[in-house]
């Protein structure tokens, strides 16, 4: 399991950021632009998508890192902006994705994956899993998705996925059994209905 | 174990945190019902994905991206558009070019060319409202 990070430099950089110093936040997009953008694709899919979404994390981090006043871990404070961002985003374009769904039976390309990503040249089954897995995710409560994306995209242990939600260790494995249930049942479900002859 | 049993034990089956009684029958169901063995198979794959979509390498220009992001306002030139931008400049210069080796002609047949502006979709971008409040409630 991937840990958050120590912070004792973060802390560092961060003061360094705030008196003015631009190469020290480059420093820490440097550090975290792999973590953020994984967090961003639990949420997204596509990696164009979440590499985008990841750049503005980093923008709104510079704009408010005046308020970070180290009472959490840095990196908990930047992987609660990225969740924020992300839901944000998807919150905002929830129409456009229903508009694509209902024309989805027109046999038109996914919105899931990206015109241009490697994907969408793999052999349809691959297509299949990706989708059901897509699928299934959205369809989760938001504080379910969150927890598991932080657990099994970035890999944070339960206490470091409290941390970032602000809630206890036993809500989030509360969050991720639910989390783990529903989405059995909806790749079960998607299989019955597309995979099954 | 039956199929609906089965269905049941699937996450924690791949998971690998089945009992060994469970993993046993499991198996030896799996072993005898090809809708469940192929049932199985697919939500492994499913699952599969996360681990392809965690490798991340992130475009050369990401921090540069973002460095003019915070320079320009918030504004973020997408790693798409910057692809598009230096797209239109080899297009401008094409263009120039052929501008260039052309100019006699087109001047003397009087045509005037007119240049094609792209736009690049807009990125959205929102302040973020606030800091994720967790709503236990679903
Ligand atoms: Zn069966």
């Amino acid at each position: 399991m991937t840990k958050l990070f120590p912070d004792h430099d973060d802390r560092l950089l961060v003061d360094a950021v705030k008196s003015g110093n631009k190469d020290s936040f480059a420093l820490l997009v440097a550090k975290y632009r792999e973590s953020v953008i994984r967090i961003c694709r639990g949420y997204v899919g596509s990696y164009e998508d979440a590499e985008d979404l990841a750049q503005e994390v980093f923008v709104e981090l510079f704009r408010s890192i005046s308020k970070f006043r180290g009472d959490s871990r840095f990196s908990t404070w930047l992987y609660r902006l990225a969740v924020n961002k992300s839901l944000n985003y998807l919150r905002y374009h929830k129409k456009r994705f229903r508009v694509y769904r209902s024309s989805e039976s027109a046999g038109e390309e996914s919105l899931i994956n990206s015109p241009g990503e490697a994907e969408s040249d793999a052999p349809v089954v691959e297509s299949d899993h990706r989708r059901a897995l897509r699928e299934a995710l959205d369809k989760l409560p938001e504080n379910q998705r969150t927890a598991f994306i932080l657990n099994k995209y970035e890999e944070l242990p339960y206490n470091d996925v409290a941390a970032v939600m602000a809630t206890t260790l036993s809500t989030v494995e509360s969050l991720i059994f639910r989390a783990r249930q529903n989405l059995q049942k909806y790749l079960s479900d998607y299989y019955e209905k597309n995979i099954r002859g | 174990m039956n199929c609906k049993d089965t269905h049941r034990n699937i996450f924690d089956y791949l998971d690998g945190v089945l009992d060994e009684h469970g993993t046993t029958e499991m198996e030896s169901h799996l072993a005898l019902c090809s809708d469940c063995s192929s049932r199985v198979s697919f939500i492994r794959s499913g699952l599969d994905v996360i681990s392809v979509d965690r490798r991340v390498e992130p475009d050369s220009e990401f921090i540069g991206s973002v460095m003019s992001g915070i320079q320009s306002a918030g504004r973020v030139i997408s790693l798409r558009e910057r692809f598009i931008s230096v797209a239109s400049a080899a297009a401008i210069v094409l263009v120039a070019v052929f501008a260039g080796t052309n100019l006699g002609r087109l001047a003397t047949s009087g045509q005037n060319s007119e240049g094609t502006v792209l736009y690049a979709e807009d990125v959205y971008f929102e302040p973020i409202e606030s800091f994720f409040l967790l709503n236990d409630q679903e």
